[in-house]
């Protein structure tokens, strides 16, 4: 078989990774790479790998290879052949380069969509293969500095921004003080046990989005449902770790946030607007955890909004001015499907929704998940260039009138912010909770 | 007067007009000064690393780099520091500029926030204006309990802290809480209070005169039915209603009448903020104005 072209890499500069090649022996990355094929691996990567026809189904499927002008070497299947087949080949027997290669590959060059895995005839599921490839660059010590620095705050926090309790606590009674103004009986019940709905939210919103706990607690006040925050860690629904393949972590940060849940007796969590921490607590965590049912049922903001928009417990004053267009998160749509619930959503608060395409489980990714954002500044270009067709997309909806992109999805607004900002589109991005806030009715 | 003035500063010259209002007005009220300096925005993705506002470096912003950035802090002030009566305290903080004043105003229960218009110290062109009205500002003006006080130029009046306020209406509920700082600061000082609004004509060649004198006089009235039983008991205070765009009026009022602080809403929350009339008008003042200008939306800590 032709090999592929060998793609001219920069070179790495990200601290964290040079670091920790640094200090990696043909020995170590050996004995690593086995332990971890052997020991947590099975049937599932050994199919994977055997199965593979190198047909390129999976090349249409990645906005990055697409944004390359289809250069097989940014391919799924030709990310995958420079990373963990080649450790399946050998056994391990690579040198410290490659695995900073296959690293920065895994990381950054991967948002672990899972849109390749529609469109391979056999299914396969090239983000899994990545983030066996990333479990190996963490147990060998090799990953980008600043989502580790993130998995690090996880760790001694149990939340992803260093917020200590008492800032927690304090964050959500600021945000009840400011919203009274707004609506003099809203509250912000915190440790409220019993209650039928706990609400969590991930760190940055205390911290730097504390607006968002806002509209919330407007949105979930006006709606009177029967709701609480926690005020002890396990608030934080984020999960860096689980991209980082920290997965020992990632699972102490799931069950802290279901403990919680079942400490306050509530019969489900309702989640912000965030996919990330979606797939963190009802695909990879509670999987890890070994649940068969989580303690907790888990909804997304998306179904809770369908819900008391469809039940009539908040009422559209009028509808957001504008057409726009819905950005699709892959973790809520390949991952929940939730696709049509939120185009529900936003026709029930939107004047006119203008659809990208691809759309639905087919959109193309906003290039800032599965941790790729989080791997900070000195990967942001690649990962911005690396998604032109996203650009055209939002460049055609723009042609056809959209003003505003919706993305229920906080990496997203990142990812799509940066997108907007970089191809000089001039759209807004907002979430459907800044759209339904602006425009419900709100009780005096 | 006031109890707890907190200076939100870039530590910048772009804010040293501010800083020199804020460290008088503690002095002359023997307030407590809280000098807060953000640091820096965290990158996408909001790892620990920050880039620092003034160097433009990325850096890890633990505390170690928080207690030298607040030494750093003391030497920009160490002038005003020596010459300050009261207490002084120092902080610096990494994350979003508009949500951690706010958060430390709340903390500290501030009745005062000086802080200068913007970071940047180039000059711009007319068309920008809005634009260098930085964010923060606008955010911080918009959100605050406290009444917020923006210094962008030298202040060429500032002798005495104050001695004549121009207190500048649009009728809004958030004008009423501007006109109940006014109207306690002047009495506290037992300054000359001058309410002022100013009938916008906007496409003006079309208004015919009898209608502008018919909407100047409107305006005389609805000022004498909300603002003089307030004024009962206080004679220092004039009345003037003028026509043409306001923010031209109020500036060139506040000239004529020596004025050292004007007062005035930023927007109101029944009005979109791109559609209220006096938020736009409040920017165009705080970049002309000769003197500080006083942004209050909320009567809170007015008690």
């Amino acid at each position: 078989m032709s090999q592929v072209a060998l793609k001219k890499e920069t070179p790495v500069s990200d601290d964290g990774m040079l670091k920790g090649a640094a200090k990696l022996t043909p020995e170590k990355i050996r004995e690593t790479v086995r332990k971890v094929l052997d020991g947590e691996t099975g049937a599932r990567l050994k199919t994977y790998a055997a199965m593979c026809a190198r047909c390129g189904m999976c090349s249409d499927a990645c906005h990055f290879c697409l944004s390359h002008d289809r250069d097989p070497a940014w391919s799924p299947a030709g990310k995958v052949k420079r990373t963990i087949w080649e450790l399946v080949r050998t056994g391990g027997k690579v040198d410290a380069e490659f695995i900073l290669d296959a690293c920065r590959i895994a990381h950054t060059e991967c948002n672990l969509c899972k849109r390749c895995a529609m469109y391979c005839p056999f299914g396969i599921d090239v983000a899994y293969m990545m983030l066996v490839m990333r479990r190996i660059c963490h147990k060998l010590g090799v990953t980008p500095q600043y989502i580790q620095d993130t998995a690090h705050s996880h760790s001694a926090t149990m939340n992803q921004m260093w917020v200590k309790e008492d800032e927690w606590i304090d964050s959500l009674q600021w945000q009840e003080d400011e919203a009274r103004e707004e609506m003099p009986n809203l509250r912000i019940p915190i440790e409220k046990e019993g209650a039928d709905i706990m609400y969590s939210v991930i760190g940055p919103e205390p911290k730097f989005r504390a607006q968002l706990i806002y509209q919330a607690a407007v949105i979930l006040n006006a709606s009177g449902v029967d709701w609480t925050m926690p005020g002890t860690p396990g608030w934080d629904n984020s999960d860096m770790c689980m991209y980082t393949g920290d997965n020992e972590m990632m699972g102490r940060l799931k069950r802290a946030h279901f403990d919680t849940a079942v400490r306050l007796r509530v019969s489900r969590i309702v989640m912000g607007e965030c996919g990330h921490a979606f797939r963190s607590v009802h695909d990879m965590g509670n999987r890890w955890l070994g649940y068969r049912q989580p303690p907790v049922p888990v909804i997304h903001a998306v179904e809770f909004y369908h819900e008391i928009l469809k039940q009539g417990r908040i009422k559209i004053a009028k509808k957001f001015e504008g057409p726009v267009t819905l950005h699709d998160p892959c973790n809520i749509v390949r991952g929940h499907g939730l696709h049509e619930m939120a185009r529900e959503v936003v026709r029930l608060t939107c004047d006119e929704l203008i659809e990208m395409h691809p759309n639905r489980e087919h959109n193309y990714c906003c290039s800032a998940g599965g941790g790729v954002i989080n791997c900070g500044p000195p990967f942001k270009t690649s990962r911005v260039v690396g998604n032109r067709v996203k650009a055209e997309q939002l460049f055609a909806a723009k042609a056809r009138g959209a003003k505003t992109v919706v993305a229920p999805c906080h990496n997203c607004h990142g990812g799509l912010e940066d997108i907007i900002h970089h191809y000089g589109l001039g759209m807004d991005v907002k979430f459907l909770g800044d759209i339904i806030y602006s425009c419900m009715e709100k009780p005096e | 007067m006031f109890k707890t003035i907190l200076l939100a500063t870039t530590a910048t010259p772009s804010c040293d007009d501010a800083a020199k209002v804020a460290f008088d007005l503690a002095n002359k009220y023997k307030a407590r000064l809280v000098v807060l300096h953000v640091v820096g925005r965290p990158s996408r993705g909001y790892s620990p690393y920050i880039v620092d506002y003034r160097t433009g470096q990325e850096v890890d912003a633990d505390p170690d780099y928080i207690e030298w950035v607040k030494e750093e802090l003391k030497n920009t002030y160490a002038k005003q520091l020596e010459k300050a009566e009261g207490s002084v305290e120092i902080e610096a903080r990494a994350g979003m500029p508009c949500t951690e004043i706010l958060r430390v105003a709340r903390r500290e229960t501030a009745d005062l926030i000086v802080m200068g218009a913007h970071a940047r110290d180039e000059e711009t062109a007319a068309s920008r204006f809005r634009d260098i009205v930085g964010r923060t500002m606008r955010k911080v003006a918009k959100q605050s309990r406290a009444p917020v006080l923006v210094v962008s130029r030298p202040c060429t009046t500032c002798f005495w802290y104050f001695s004549n306020i121009v207190f500048a209406t649009d009728f809004s509920k958030a004008a009423h809480s501007a006109f109940l700082f006014a109207q306690k600061t002047a009495r506290e000082i037992g300054c000359m209070l001058h309410v002022f609004h100013c009938v916008d004509l906007g496409a003006a060649e079309k208004t015919d005169q009898k209608e502008i004198e018919a909407r100047v006089a409107e305006a005389r009235a609805r000022i004498d039915a909300l603002y003089l039983p307030e004024l009962a008991g206080y004679e220092n205070y004039d009345i003037e209603v003028r026509e043409g765009t306001p923010y031209v009026e109020i500036l060139k009022f506040a000239r004529e009448k020596s004025g050292d602080l004007i007062v005035m809403a930023h927007h109101t929350k029944e009005v979109p903020p791109e559609e209220a009339e006096i938020g736009g008008t409040v920017e165009q003042v705080v970049l002309r104005s000769a003197c500080p200008v006083a942004s209050v939306n909320r009567p809170d800590r007015l008690e």
